[in-house]
C-alpha cells in the first residue's frame, strides 16, 4: 500500500474510534449525533483511500451515495431530537429515561 | 470489471414499485382527505397491498432474474420474503385506523411511512451488493425510526423514537465502516466477494471488515450483547408499529443476514460461525432469562423477540440447504404469532400507557373467550408446542443445526425452550386460571380496574383469527407453506 493510504486509513481508524467514543460516553444527543455522523464520514474516508489504493473510481462513487444516505439521516435525527425538546425544553439522555428494565 | 449496464426484466420490480407508488399517493391522498382520513387512507393502502401482492404472483420469478445491472437479483426466495412483508403490512393496515382513533393519532404520514419501510423490506432480499443491501436497510429503517416516536404524547413513545434511531444510525455506521472488504477484495457484489475472498490481500483488514459488518448486523437483528434497544423501543412504539417491527423487520433481516453469509462469506465460514455460535448462546440465554420477570406484554414480547433471533441464529450458522427454507418457515411462524399477540395487545391497551400488563389480562378467558384463545395459541405457537406453526418452526431449524453438526448449541437452544415455557404460559394462566381482582382496585379508584375491559373490536379480532388460523394450519399441514419454500434455495 501507499503510505497516503496507509495514512487516510489509520486517519479514518481515528475517526471511527473517536466517533464511537463520543456516541458511548457523551450524554449529549447532538453530540452522540455528531458522533455517528463522524463514524460516516470516517467510513467514506476510507472508502476513498481504498480507491485510490484499488486504482478504482467505484468508491468515490460509493462515498457519494452514503454522503446522501447520511443527509437523510441528519434529517430524521433532527427531527426527532427536536420534537423531544419540544416537550421536554431540554435534552439530555440521562433525562430520556422512563423506560427500563 | 467492464460498465456494462443492463436493466433486466424490469417486471420484478412491480411489486415494489406498487408500494412506492401507493406510498407517494398516500402522502396526496392525506392532504386531500385533510381530517378524519384514518380510515380511507388504509382501505387505499390495504387495495394496494392486494395489488402488489397479486403483481408479485403473477411475476413470481420462478428463475433468478437480475435487474439493474445487477444490483437486484429477484428469485423465489426474494418473492416469498416479499409476500410475507405483504402479508404483515396487510394485517397492520387493519388493526391501525382503530388503534389510531383510540390513541387519539392523526392519520397523515403513518400510512405513507410504513409502505416506504415496507418497500425497503421487499427490496432488502433481492439485494446483491453490500452498498444496495446498505441502503435497503436504510430505507426500512428511517422510516420506522420516526413510526416509533410517532405517538408524541407519550414520552415513552418520544423515548423509543430517540433510542432506535440512535441505535439504529450507530449501527449503520458499522455497517458501512464493512469498506475493509471492499477495500481487500475489491468488489461488493456478493458473489464476486465469495470468488474474490480466497485470494484477497489483507487478511487483518478483511477479518475487520467481516467484524464490522457482523456487529451492524447483530444490532440490526437484535443479538445478545447490541439488544438494547429493543426492549425500550418495542415497548415505547405505538402498538401496531410494534407488531410490523416484530415481524416484518425480522424477516427482511434476517433473510439478508442468511444470504449475505451464505452467498458472499461462505468462504470465511470459520470466522463467522466462531462469532455467530457465541453470539446466538448469549442471545438465547439472556433473552430468556430477563424475559422472566417481565410484566408487561409488550416488554415481554420485545425479550422473547431477542430469544427467538436467538434460534433463528442457528439456521444462520448452519447454512446449509435446509437452513434456507427453515429459517424462512420459522420468520413466518414467528411473524403470525406476534403479528396476532400484538394486535390483542393493542385491543386491549390503555390510551395511557399503550400496553397491557400481565395482572390486566385475569379472569380475561371469561370475559373474551375467543381472544384469549386465540392468544393462548400465539403463546403455545411462541413456545413451539406441537399442532402450531411455532413447532413445525423449531422442528425444521433445529434439524438444520443438527444436520450441519451442532449437537451442542442444539441442546443448548433445547433447554432454552423449556425456560421459556415459563413466561409463556403464565399469560396463559392469568387468563384463564386467575380470578379478575376486584375489591381492592375499585377502592384505588376507577383507572386501574376499569382499564381493559373494553370488548376487542373487530379489526382487531380480525387480525388475531387470521393470525390464530395461519399458525393451526402451517402447524396441521406445514407442506402447504414448505412446497412454495422448497423453490427458494440459493
Amino acid at each position: 500500500m501507499e503510505p497516503i493510504v496507509v495514512y487516510s486509513l489509520v486517519l479514518s481508524a481515528v475517526l471511527f474510534t473517536m466517533g464511537m467514543l463520543a456516541v458511548l460516553v457523551r450524554r449529549n444527543p447532538i453530540i452522540m449525533f455528531m458522533g455517528i455522523e463522524l463514524m460516516l464520514n470516517a467510513a467514506n474516508l476510507a472508502f476513498i483511500a481504498f480507491s485510490r489504493h484499488l486504482d478504482k473510481l467505484d468508491g468515490q462513487v460509493i462515498a457519494l451515495i452514503f454522503m446522501a444516505v447520511a443527509a437523510a439521516e441528519v434529517a430524521i435525527g433532527l427531527a426527532i431530537i427536536v420534537s423531544i425538546y419540544r416537550y421536554r425544553r431540554d435534552v439530555d439522555v440521562d433525562a430520556v429515561n422512563s423506560l427500563r428494565g | 470489471m467492464g460498465v456494462s449496464f443492463a436493466a433486466g426484466n424490469i417486471l420484478s420490480l412491480l411489486p415494489v414499485g406498487v408500494i412506492v407508488l401507493a406510498a407517494l399517493l398516500l402522502v396526496l391522498l392525506e392532504v386531500l382527505w385533510a381530517g378524519r382520513a384514518n380510515r380511507r387512507l388504509a382501505g387505499f393502502g390495504g387495495l394496494a397491498v392486494v395489488v402488489a401482492g397479486i403483481a408479485q404472483l403473477v411475476y413470481f420469478p420462478l428463475l433468478p432474474s437480475p435487474v439493474l445491472g445487477g444490483a437486484l437479483r429477484f428469485d423465489g426466495f426474494a418473492a416469498i420474503v416479499a409476500l410475507t412483508v405483504l402479508a404483515v403490512l396487510f394485517l397492520t393496515l387493519i388493526v391501525s385506523p382503530a388503534h389510531m382513533a383510540r390513541m387519539g393519532l392523526r392519520g397523515g404520514e403513518y400510512y405513507a411511512l410504513l409502505f416506504l419501510s415496507a418497500s425497503g423490506m421487499m427490496l432488502l432480499p433481492a439485494a446483491r451488493g453490500l452498498v444496495s443491501i446498505i441502503i435497503c436497510i436504510e430505507l426500512l429503517s428511517l422510516p420506522l425510526y420516526v413510526l416509533a416516536g410517532y405517538n408524541r404524547r407519550l414520552a415513552f413513545s418520544r423515548e423509543a423514537g430517540f433510542k432506535y434511531f440512535l441505535l439504529g444510525a450507530f449501527a449503520s455506521a458499522f455497517m458501512i465502516y464493512a469498506a475493509f472488504i471492499w477495500g481487500t477484495t475489491g468488489t461488493l457484489s456478493l458473489g464476486v466477494i465469495a470468488e474474490s475472498l480466497p485470494s484477497a490481500g489483507n487478511r487483518a483488514l478483511l477479518l475487520l471488515g467481516l467484524g464490522l459488518l457482523l456487529v451492524g448486523f447483530a444490532f440490526k437483528a437484535a443479538l445478545a450483547p447490541f439488544h438494547a434497544w429493543v426492549p425500550d423501543v418495542y415497548e415505547g412504539s405505538p402498538t401496531p408499529v410494534t407488531g410490523f417491527m416484530a415481524a416484518a423487520v425480522k424477516v427482511a433481516v434476517f433473510a439478508v443476514f442468511l444470504r449475505v453469509l451464505m452467498e458472499g462469506l461462505m468462504p470465511l465460514a470459520e470466522f463467522w460461525r466462531l462469532a455467530l455460535y457465541v453470539l446466538a448462546i448469549i442471545t438465547m440465554c439472556l433473552g430468556n432469562l430477563l424475559a422472566l420477570h417481565q410484566m408487561s406484554l409488550k416488554r415481554l414480547l420485545a425479550y422473547s423477540a431477542i430469544t427467538h433471533a436467538g434460534y433463528l441464529v442457528l439456521g444462520l450458522i448452519a447454512a446449509n440447504a435446509e437452513a434456507v427454507s427453515a429459517v424462512l418457515f420459522y420468520l413466518i411462524a414467528y411473524s403470525a404469532a406476534v403479528i396476532g399477540s400484538l394486535a390483542l395487545v393493542a385491543a386491549w391497551a390503555t390510551r395511557r400507557t399503550d400496553d397491557v400488563y400481565i395482572s390486566d389480562l385475569r379472569g380475561m378467558a371469561e370475559r373474551q373467550p375467543l381472544a384469549a384463545l386465540a392468544l393462548t395459541f400465539f403463546m403455545l405457537s411462541l413456545i413451539g408446542f406441537p399442532i402450531t406453526a411455532g413447532f413445525v418452526g423449531k422442528v425444521l431449524l433445529f434439524y438444520a443445526a443438527y444436520k450441519a453438526g451442532y449437537i451442542a448449541l442444539l441442546i443448548i437452544a433445547i433447554i432454552n425452550t423449556m425456560v421459556s415455557v415459563y413466561y409463556y404460559l403464565r399469560v396463559v394462566q392469568a387468563m384463564y386460571f386467575l380470578p379478575r381482582e376486584q375489591p381492592e382496585d375499585a377502592a384505588e379508584g376507577g383507572l386501574k380496574a376499569a382499564a381493559p375491559v373494553s370488548v376487542v373490536a373487530w379489526p382487531y379480532l380480525t387480525v388475531a383469527l387470521i393470525s390464530a388460523v395461519a399458525i393451526v394450519v402451517l402447524g396441521l399441514v406445514p407442506r402447504s407453506l414448505l412446497v412454495w419454500l422448497s423453490m427458494c434455495s440459493f
